[in-house]
């Protein structure tokens, strides 16, 4: 079964073919066994998607609605814009958190590359540009200053 | 068909104008459609009883802008799936699975008030199982499945419902096709076409 014979298969269901489309799908069904058995599946899928029956609300319907406008109306038109513009914003905000996030995350990583390959050293510290912190205690050697202090 | 579109618009100007019962029979007229569309979108859930109010709610909020380019019937569908698409997403940034309710077996759903004219248990497993598999799908390939199969839109006009290109419905028709094909043909014996 052709890639492109499949295309044409799939949408001939769904849009007019050209001429030479046409006979070209013909030709190919008649010759595919594989493309024939596959136009027999999907008819048979829309058969059974197309078959359902239409459900419906449950009786008393209108009368909610119109209720609900009534309502609505009698708290005025502000409601449905104040709600309209929250949602607004928050879809607003959390797009921008997004977009932010990603930004963000590519710059850490090329500052995290950036250190470890201007350090050339591969640790925890150096990957976040920090550099070996000497402390006071690193420096002093207690021998030498109770030695000082004549106390050894 | 003119005809209807003739009573419509007539409803729709007299709705303008402030009739209720204009309104209230514009209502009546398509609240089938609509429900076709949310029920088959979101599922028999209070969620699709929600969002079809908010449809017709929305509609009388638009009359003014509403100049008669579509019809009545499409330009609510429009409204209907778009609000659908929508709560889908809403539905799945809160991580809420909303368990597929099926008329009569989901107790914390009013069973709905359609009577199936086919009401055999072997109808009832298609049916569910058709329903679940729609589940499946993405908001927008479920649209396009809803909408081209069984509202019966053409491509085109689905395409207009969408706001998307014909060549993008025709697309996830065919991706949407492949999917239930497979969870539908192949994951069940008893649906397989004989002749395959």
């Amino acid at each position: 079964m052709k890639r492109s014979e499949l295309d044409l298969l799939y949408r001939s269901l769904d849009t007019s073919l050209t001429p030479g489309e046409r006979s070209r799908l013909d030709a190919a069904l008649l010759r595919d066994q594989g493309l024939r058995e596959e136009y027999e599946r999907l008819m048979h899928l829309r058969g059974l998607v197309e078959g359902q029956e239409s459900p419906a609300f449950q009786a008393g319907f209108t009368d909610r609605v119109m209720e609900r406008l009534a309502t609505e109306s009698a708290a005025g038109p502000v409601s449905n814009s104040t709600a309209e513009a929250t949602h607004d914003f928050q879809t607003a905000l959390s797009l921008m958190f997004r977009r932010m996030a990603v930004a963000a995350s590519i710059a850490a990583m090329l500052l995290l590359t950036y250190n470890l390959a201007t350090t050339g050293n591969v640790s925890f510290t150096a990957s976040f540009g920090l550099t070996e912190e000497l402390y006071p205690e690193d420096l002093y050697d207690a021998r030498i200053a109770l030695e000082t202090e004549g106390a050894l | 068909m003119r005809e209807d579109a003739l009573k419509d618009a007539a409803l729709v100007d007299a709705a303008r104008d402030g009739s209720e019962d204009a309104f209230r029979e514009l209502v009546e007229r398509h609240k089938d459609r609509v429900a076709s569309v949310v029920i088959r979108m979101l599922g028999n859930t209070a969620d699709a009883e929600d969002v079809g109010q908010e449809t017709f709610i929305r509609f009388y909020r638009g009359l003014r802008g509403f100049r008669g380019q579509a019809s009545v019937g499409t330009y609510l569908t429009r409204i209907a799936v778009n609000l659908a698409i929508s709560e889908l997403r809403k539905r799945r940034r809160r991580s809420i699975i909303v368990p597929l309710a099926v008329p009569g077996r989901d107790r914390n759903e009013p069973e709905a008030d359609y009577a199936d004219p086919r009401a055999s248990a072997e109808y009832d497993d298609t049916a569910d199982r058709i329903q679940q598999a729609l589940q499946e799908l993405k908001p927008e390939f479920r649209s396009v499945i809803v909408l081209r199969l069984m509202e019966g839109y053409s491509t085109k006009e689905t395409a207009e419902i969408l706001g998307i290109p014909v060549g993008t419905v025709l697309s996830r028709l065919r991706r949407s096709q492949e999917k239930l094909k497979r969870l539908l043909l192949y994951s069940n014996r008893e649906l397989v076409h004989e002749t395959v």
